[in-house]
């Protein structure tokens, strides 16, 4: 488990994360998003003790993470701008993580290798981007690190590779209790993969919820009644948001589904449609409900 | 405590690894210039030469600036790059391990460096034969030149725990390396420096004293380089090690703590701040300003100072922040140097202003003769022998020495600030002509001596000592057994041997030879030590040695001792058989004759040469008796002397006055030219 507490951190002037606090499950992804310098990559670095906190704890397994090298071969961080030795291959890169991680897997590594094509000795210089991450995400998988962090994960990948690569990582975690923490500014990026989602907003986490009880939770409803009705007549649901065009009214209502309908089927509907909600949706929902304007905040 | 925490061999592995290519070119760079400079400089046609450690360091004192300062980018420099710094810290390895690693490693690469060079200069004495490199002078240079590499490399270990950018490491570097020691020489000779009076009597005389204050090594060759002094120091100083070392494990920990702590944030831009880089352009050029105050190296040398002083000012901008407001930059420099000069002329209008500290006569414990500055003919001559006595306390002898530089009026007239001079304590004979003065012409010889204070503090001067003095001095001297005993033992018997340039690999002759040098030396006087002579007329011998991490070497004719001269012409001798049995024409090599009892007389043969070869060749197998009157025969080859002993007086001299007319027959055969002309 991550448990974060209190964390500032401050970039001359400017606050980048102020007093925030997280808790993170053991063996599950947790997506965080954010708009670009909300503070994302920073708290990842700071995790990955790369930066210094101004102040605050965090603790891996209990264990606070600052100068821990033991703790740090449980972490593999991929960071969104990606780094490696000038002239290297994959597989020098391969050898550079076998010498500092223990539970390094080379035939692991070699094996996914050649699922996603890549050439183990040509120079990674000479890769494309998307390349390049695939590159960087097999040699974090084949730490067999316990707590990977990625940062922008999926950037540069196409559909393909991005759906394998989800895959890998689903898989990874079947192998061995794996907490992942991915972060994007893209929902829909997250939306199939993550258990959790937190939103960083103004060095802070404003809202976080796991997905399955957001998606089961909440949902649209659209009703037509027979005469005039307005939302006092739903006043035994959790009404997120209401709106009315012309005869037809469109509920957000949060809450169990089962017992809605109950509720929604006294009042003799003319029309009564349960429809899905989108993450970008629910997320703009609860955003609402909290008094932000989700397009101001990523 | 578990070692591989503090030092992770796999990281250094790697980290080498991704620089492979820089890294090598490191290790070789030093050992493969010095190499060069050693087979083509130190070897090109001097004859028999002991190279000194200052000639064989050259490279590496280039090196000591550059190679520590690359060594450190290529270990940490990944803390320049944002994306590197995500990378390497992200990597299961905290910052201390890092910081040590590198650290260690580091200073092992600069031993490899060293290593490396040193063996490469012990070969290059094997092979080549002019040249004697002593193994223990190389593990003296290897010492001091591993530990100078290391403590520049600890020092830029700290300018990089602070620097977000490769220049400003450099900057900083610069600022710890020469600013820091700067500050304190000038702040110690600024208190202890030049207003010293030395009070005899009723006499005084103003004393420019010169307190051994060595700093460090990368700042005492600074500061020798850029002050153009040509004092001597010992490179391999005890004093200047221990500070490197106490001041390079203080670097270390702070470099330690500040890297431990550094905000990896902070890279890819210099000093946020336009008030640091002011002050940092002003601290860097504030050496340069003050040594243009006090030195007096003239106008013209001013205006080029002043012209690289504005140079660095826009290159640093450049480098440094990476844009010049040309404007802005011109105000501030010109503010800079405003303000700086205002403070030199502050601080030397103070210190003209400072109490004259008075330096009595009769504080002085003792005193240490280093050298005697007369004409030798060998600048290997052991010159400096009274120095193996160590320190004098006898007051006679003080005394004579500080009286008789006062009695020099002619010089003290002369010289515009004080009648003794600066000087370093040195066992190196430097070849200086002795003062006839124009008030007195008795003969005057400098006096490089220690003086050792009641309170414990050595002072090094110049006395110019008047040569009947000074025989005073050395007679009260040669009867002090103790003293003597003292500079026979430092003359050691162990060493390389030469005769005329040749050296001797033969372990026996130079086994017979150094012992009766060393017993040539113990029954001589002190006087005799220090006239041996080293007569044109015979060949001589020099018994090089390495002793107290100097080099020294004496010299003495080969007929000092009949012995040395039994060996020296058998082999001489042979020698010259060998030589002429070479293809060399008559004209290329010159004859001259040592004129028997006559000395330092000689006839050069230029008409009978061809008879002179065939005097040699008949007489090759005579033995030569040393107790009987002989003859040297020199030739000449290419600067090399080579003597061919005889008996054959009879038969030489025939040869001799058929030469002696032969030239004056031409001589008036030209007369008689000119006459008619």
């Amino acid at each position: 488990m991550i448990r974060i507490s209190n964390l500032n951190k401050t970039f001359g002037k400017n606050k980048v994360l102020d007093n925030l606090n997280c808790n993170i499950q053991t063996n599950s992804i947790y997506g965080l998003i954010g708009a670009n310098g909300a503070g994302k990559s920073t708290l990842l670095r700071i995790i990955m003790d790369i930066y210094k906190r101004d102040s605050g704890t965090i603790e891996i397994d209990g264990k606070e993470i600052e100068d821990n090298q033991e703790l740090k071969q449980k972490l593999v961080f991929v960071p969104d701008d990606l780094y490696f030795f000038p002239n290297y291959s994959l597989l020098d890169m391969a050898k550079f993580y076998e010498s500092m991680y223990k539970k390094f897997d080379m035939e692991y590594l070699k094996e996914l290798a050649e699922m996603l094509k890549l050439d183990l000795n040509e120079k990674i210089q000479n890769f494309s981007k998307g390349m390049k991450r695939q590159c960087a995400l097999i040699c974090a998988i084949s730490t067999n690190a316990n707590y990977m962090f990625f940062d922008e994960t999926f950037d540069g990948l196409d559909p393909v590779i991005r759906n394998l690569l989800k895959k890998v990582i689903i898989k990874q975690m079947e192998k061995q209790e794996t907490t992942i923490i991915m972060t994007s500014h893209n929902l829909r990026e997250l939306e199939d993969i993550c258990d959790n989602l937190g939103l960083l907003y103004k060095g802070g986490i404003l809202f976080e919820s796991d997905i399955d009880s957001l998606k089961t939770n909440m949902f649209k409803i659209q009703i037509s009644l027979k005469g005039e009705f307005g939302k006092e007549d739903f006043s035994g649901l959790d009404i997120m948001s209401y709106k009315k065009i012309g005869s037809i009214a469109t509920l957000i209502v949060k809450g169990d589904k089962e017992k809605a309908k109950e509720v929604l089927q006294k009042l003799e509907p003319v029309i009564l449609d349960f429809l899905p909600l989108t993450l970008e949706e629910m997320f703009i929902y609860e955003m609402e409900v909290l008094g932000y304007e989700f397009n101001q905040v990523i | 405590m578990n070692l591989t925490k503090l030092f992770n061999f796999k990281y250094f592995k790697q980290n080498l690894k991704k620089s492979k290519g820089i890294v090598a070119l490191l290790l070789i760079v030093v050992p493969i210039f010095t190499t060069l400079l050693t087979v083509l400089v130190l070897n090109s046609g001097r004859g028999i030469h002991t190279p000194s450690k200052e000639e064989l360091i050259i490279v590496n004192v280039m090196g000591m600036y550059i190679i520590p300062v690359l060594m450190s980018l290529v270990l940490f420099g990944y803390v320049y790059k944002k994306k590197s710094v995500d990378f390497i810290n992200s990597q299961p390895i905290n910052r201390k391990t890092i910081f040590i690693t590198n650290t260690i490693g580091g200073i092992l690469l600069m031993g490899i460096i060293q290593a490396v060079t040193a063996v490469s200069v012990l070969i290059c004495g094997a092979i080549l034969p002019e040249l004697i490199i002593f193994p223990q002078m190389v593990l003296d240079i290897f010492i001091m030149m591993w530990i100078s590499y290391s403590f520049t490399f600890v020092a830029t270990n700290v300018a990089m725990s602070v620097s977000g950018t490769f220049s400003t490491q450099i900057v900083i570097t610069m600022l710890i390396l020469f600013l820091i020691p700067f500050c304190i020489d000038s702040y110690y000779d600024f208190s202890n420096g030049e207003n010293y009076q030395l009070i005899n009597g009723e006499k005084s005389n103003n004393v420019y004293m010169h307190t051994d204050s060595y700093y460090t090594m990368p700042y005492e060759m600074f500061h020798m380089i850029f002050s153009g002094t040509t004092e001597e120091f010992n490179l391999f100083s005890g004093k200047i090690i221990s500070r490197m070392i106490v001041i390079g494990l203080v670097y270390y920990f702070i470099g330690l703590h500040l890297f431990k702590n550094r905000k990896m944030e902070n890279n890819e831009e210099s000093f946020s701040n336009e008030k640091i880089h002011i002050i940092v352009k002003a601290l860097t050029i504030l050496p340069m300003i003050i040594l243009l105050n006090i030195s007096d190296l003239g106008k013209e040398f001013n205006i080029i100072a002043l012209a690289i002083i504005i140079t660095y000012y826009f290159v640093y901008d450049f480098c440094v922040k990476r844009k010049i407001k040309l404007k802005v930059s011109l105000i501030y420099l010109v503010l800079t140097l405003v303000v700086l000069q205002g403070i030199c002329s502050s601080a030397e209008k103070l210190k003209e202003a400072m109490p004259m500290r008075n330096f009595n006569i009769d504080n002085i414990a003792s005193i240490k003769i280093s050298s005697i500055n007369e004409e030798k003919g060998n600048m290997h001559y052991v010159g400096a022998v009274t120095s193996m006595g160590g320190f004098i306390e006898n007051e006679e002898i003080i005394k004579s020495l500080i009286e008789s530089n006062y009695n020099d009026n002619n010089y003290q007239s002369t010289t515009e600030n004080s009648g003794i001079i600066i000087a370093q304590d040195s066992l190196v004979d430097v070849e200086y002509k002795p003062v006839v003065t124009e008030k007195n012409t008795d003969k005057v010889s400098y006096c490089n001596v220690s003086i050792k204070t009641k309170d414990g503090k050595i002072y090094c001067a110049y006395l110019h000592v008047f040569q009947k003095d000074l025989d005073k001095v050395l007679e009260i001297l040669s009867k002090d057994e103790k003293y003597l005993s003292k500079i026979r033992n430092g003359i050691t018997k162990e060493g390389i041997l030469s005769i005329n340039n040749y050296k001797i690999v033969d372990n026996d002759k130079k086994e017979i030879i150094q012992s009766e040098i060393q017993n040539s030396i113990n029954s001589m006087s002190l006087q005799d030590i220090r006239n041996l002579e080293i007569s044109e007329k015979e060949a001589y011998v020099v018994s090089y040695y390495y002793k107290n991490h100097k080099l020294n070497g004496i010299s003495i004719s080969a007929s000092v001792n009949q012995k040395i001269l039994e060996i020296v012409s058998s082999y001489m001798n042979k020698e010259v058989i060998a030589k002429l049995k070479e293809d060399i024409k008559p004209y290329q090599l010159s004859y001259k004759v040592w004129l028997k009892n006559i000395q330092n007389d000689f006839i050069y043969f230029s008409y009978l040469q061809n008879d002179i070869i065939k005097f040699i060749k008949e007489n090759e197998n005579e033995s030569f008796d040393v107790s009987k009157p002989y003859y040297a025969i020199e030739i000449s080859f290419r600067g090399n002397r080579l003597n061919f002993y005889t008996n054959k007086v009879e038969e030489l001299e025939t040869l001799i006055n058929k030469e002696i007319e032969f030239q004056q027959s031409d001589l008036t055969e030209d007369i008689k030219y000119e006459v008619t002309q």
